[in-house]
């Protein structure tokens, strides 16, 4: 046994175990400071401070004291801090890779607190300060919009790309050419003299004296030659009544089109100009729209923190962590009483806001909720100022589905200086206010509904306003005593819509469209009329176009009767007959000539 | 005190045959590709005091090989994510799961059980190649120490004084099994 044995290894291994022990006992605060320290550091890339980390055995403790973390975007302040962080960890469950917290407490949490020093910045993400500008800045950016003044009337009217004025233009124009293509014609039809002169030629042949064959065929040749002749003027005719039809067509449509011209010429100008926007729901938009998009922003970015733990979830007996190509992940089966990665069974927060003190509580803080088949529940109440209360709950699915919803309410909520819109054109913040206010909401995946009522009373505010739109603004939101505002949130979270309805919009609407909506009438009015006198003026000139296309359309048809009067005339006929007649006396002549001599 | 430390010492080095080197190379080797404090490695630690093993080689050993696990890090955790995500072993897996003695080794984490794994598997291959190569280098390497500096300032040292008058000679110049 000695040969293979040495028992000094004993003595070796319980010194070596006491001496790890030693140094994990003595410089385990101190390790679990820098994992804390470097961890978060990587996590939110700026400086993270620890005051000082206390560890107790039994049962195992882990207290983090000072924590403040640096905000990358403004250094001189941290994105959190606060005083005390206590967290009872299951050691046991520890050792087998998980991290069961049985309570958590977080003692004088504050959001955006002053730094004592500027703390350093490790990471730089632009792209989301990009976003917030570009969200935030949307409700701004629709004052000038409605602050824009009215065009001159005269400068408006003389736009060359009017349709009314083009579309005159464009009948002038056909008219000019449609007159110069009859003219033309004109000049080939036949002359009234002509038409006489053929009227007299036919006379003259059924004038003619028949007393033979021969004379019926010269009348025949002559006829036939005066119908050769107006055969030609008949084309011409024939030609110069299609013209016309043709351009009373063409007319009549640039008539038609001249005639919805001035309509379609309001709707652009009200377009260019924006003149449609001026709508009393956009001014809630405006003064409410960014504190609301504000609330979806912060939604958002929790939402962006606990997505990445939604993903790779597994739908098998396995259920995996993040993947780390570097450290490997721990793979977890199926088990009797299956617990979570990571649980935090009882968190309590306590939070120093500008309003006072909020409390959170939280219990079932996990991503892994099909497990325990518990919800985890947040709810946050203050009663230093009114009452606020939040009730909300939150779930995981096994295929990675996120669904949350909650309810919340304010009660006699004092406000106090709370901007509301800063732009060039009115600057408004709200000195003091009551509120009460309820509100529901639910998030699924990254799809939000979200119903909100709030009711300020006692309502003052300060603002300053440089037109005469926000000035009427200013003083009709001042002359309220109390206002509701109802936000409707939905779609994407990254893209909602918002839906802001306001009892400021009835108060506006008296106000506002006595004065604005009146100045906007008496605009209209007055484009109106220019664009209907335009079109008047155009269908005059087309009035006397149109009446000497009629005169013309009238002596090609007489024309025509004529021509085709003098074409189906039976003058050869009439000769014939005439020729017979006088065979026939003639014949009768002679019998009774004979038959006298007979019986004479 | 230093007489008790060379005595310990002398204690753990004087299994210094081939075997016994190759053997504590072998160890080293799975200590070496684990996480330090796993607890299959704190019995091999456990077992590379007690039974006859050249200790010097085992710490040498387990420096080496901490330094290619790190290297070897993505090749040991697709090892352990193949073997933990088999369809087919899950059942086995799942039972196992069932014991705290399972857990607490951690070799439902992927690095752990993949460094296990390779470790035990390699080790034996490893064994016979650091036989083969201490047989044939011993002396080589040998003189090939001696000749550094630092070599001599031990050697010259009041500790290796005391350490080679218990050991009688170092353990690198003595003879194989």
């Amino acid at each position: 046994m000695a040969r293979f044995i040495r028992w000094q290894g004993m003595v070796s291994f319980i010194a070596l175990s006491i001496l790890v022990a030693g140094i994990l006992y003595f410089f385990a605060e101190s390790l679990v400071k820098s994992a804390i320290v470097s961890s978060a550091e990587s996590a939110f890339g700026a400086e993270v401070n620890v005051g000082e980390v206390k560890l107790a055995y039994s049962p195992l403790q882990i207290s983090v004291l000072n924590l403040q973390v640096t905000d990358k975007e403004m250094p001189t302040q941290n994105v959190f801090s606060f005083e005390r962080a206590t967290a009872g960890v299951d050691i046991w469950q520890y050792l087998f890779g998980k991290i069961i917290i049985e309570e958590l407490e977080v003692s004088q949490l504050a959001f955006s607190s002053a730094r004592s020093n500027a703390g350093k910045v490790y990471l730089d993400d632009a792209s989301s300060s990009d976003e917030k500008e570009s969200l935030s800045d949307q409700a701004k950016a629709m004052l000038p919009e409605v602050d824009m003044q009215l065009p001159d009337v005269k400068t408006l009217l003389n736009d060359s790309n009017l349709l009314t004025v083009k579309a005159t233009t464009q009948l002038q124009e056909s008219y000019e050419v449609e007159q110069a293509k009859l003219n033309a014609l004109k000049t080939q039809l036949p002359t009234k003299e002509k038409l006489k002169s053929y009227q007299d030629k036919v006379k003259a042949l059924g004038k003619m004296k028949v007393s033979s064959l021969a004379d019926i065929e010269k009348i025949k040749t002559e006829f036939d030659k005066i119908k050769a002749e107006f055969k030609t003027d008949q084309a011409f005719v024939k030609k110069a009544k299609q013209q016309v039809l043709d351009s009373k067509k063409l007319l009549s449509k640039q008539v038609k089109q001249l005639k919805d011209a001035p309509n379609k010429d309001w709707q652009q100008i009200e377009k260019t100009y924006q003149l449609e926007s001026l709508d009393t729901e956009d001014f809630a938009h405006i003064l409410f729209g960014e504190q609301a998009r504000e609330y979806v922003e912060k939604a958002q970015w929790a939402y962006d923190y606990i997505s990445p733990l939604l993903e790779n979830m597994k739908d098998d007996g396995t259920v995996s962590e993040q993947k780390s190509h570097a450290k490997g992940r721990f793979v977890y089966f199926k088990e009797e009483t299956p617990l979570p990665s990571v649980l935090i069974k009882k968190a309590l927060f306590s939070v120093q806001l500008e309003q006072g003190e909020v409390t959170i509580k939280g219990s079932e803080l996990t991503h892994q909720h099909w497990l325990r088949g518990k919800d985890s529940l947040i709810d946050i109440s203050s009663v230093d100022n009114g009452e606020l209360k939040l009730n909300s709950k939150f779930n995981v699915t096994q295929s990675g589905e996120f669904n949350a919803g909650g309810k919340w309410l304010a009660k006699d909520r004092l406000l106090s200086n709370a901007p509301l819109t800063n732009s060039k054109a009115l600057t408004l913040s709200l000195s003091s206010a009551k509120l009460d206010a309820t509100g529901s909401f639910k998030l699924t995946n990254n799809k939000i509904i979200a119903a909100n009522h709030l009711l300020l009373n006692q309502a003052s505010y300060d603002g300053q306003a440089n037109s005469k739109i926000t000035k009427l603004l200013l003083e009709t939101i001042n002359s309220l005593d109390s206002l509701t505002v109802d936000v409707g949130v939905n779609g994407k979270l990254n893209k909602p819509s918002f839906t802001i309805a306001s009892s400021l919009n009835e108060a506006l609407t008296g106000a506002f469209k006595q004065q604005v909506a009146g100045k906007l009438g008496d605009f209209k009015q007055k484009i109106n009329k220019g664009l209907n006198d335009k079109l008047v003026n155009a269908l005059k000139l087309g009035d006397s176009q149109t009446a000497e296309l009629l005169d013309l359309e009238a002596l090609l048809t007489d024309t025509d009767k004529a021509l085709a009067d003098l074409k189906n005339s039976d003058i050869v006929k009439q000769q014939q007959k005439k020729l017979e007649d006088k065979v026939k006396n003639k014949a009768k002549d002679k019998l009774k000539d004979k038959l006298g001599d007979l019986f004479g | 005190m230093l007489t008790l430390l060379a005595k310990l010492f002398h204690a753990l080095n004087s299994d210094s045959s081939i075997r016994q080197i190759a053997l504590a190379i072998a160890l080293g080797f799975i200590v070496g590709l684990s996480p330090i404090l796993t607890l299959h490695n704190i019995i091999i630690i456990f077992f590379v005091l007690i039974i006859r093993v050249h200790l010097g080689s085992f710490i040498l050993s387990v420096g080496f090989f901490s330094g290619l696990s790190y290297l070897l890090s993505p090749v040991i955790i697709q090892v352990g994510e193949s073997i933990l995500t088999q369809p087919s072993l899950t059942d086995f897996f799942t039972t196992l799961y069932q014991f705290s003695l399972f857990k607490l080794a951690h070799w439902h984490h992927t690095y752990t059980l993949g460094a296990f794994v390779l470790g035990a598997a390699l080790s034996a291959p490893i064994y016979f190649v650091s036989k083969v190569i201490i047989e044939k280098y011993r002396v080589h390497i040998m003189a090939f120490f001696e000749k550094f500096r630092i070599v001599k300032a031990l050697k010259a040292s009041k500790f290796y004084g005391l350490y080679t008058s218990f050991s009688g000679e170092s353990s690198l110049t003595k003879g194989g099994l």
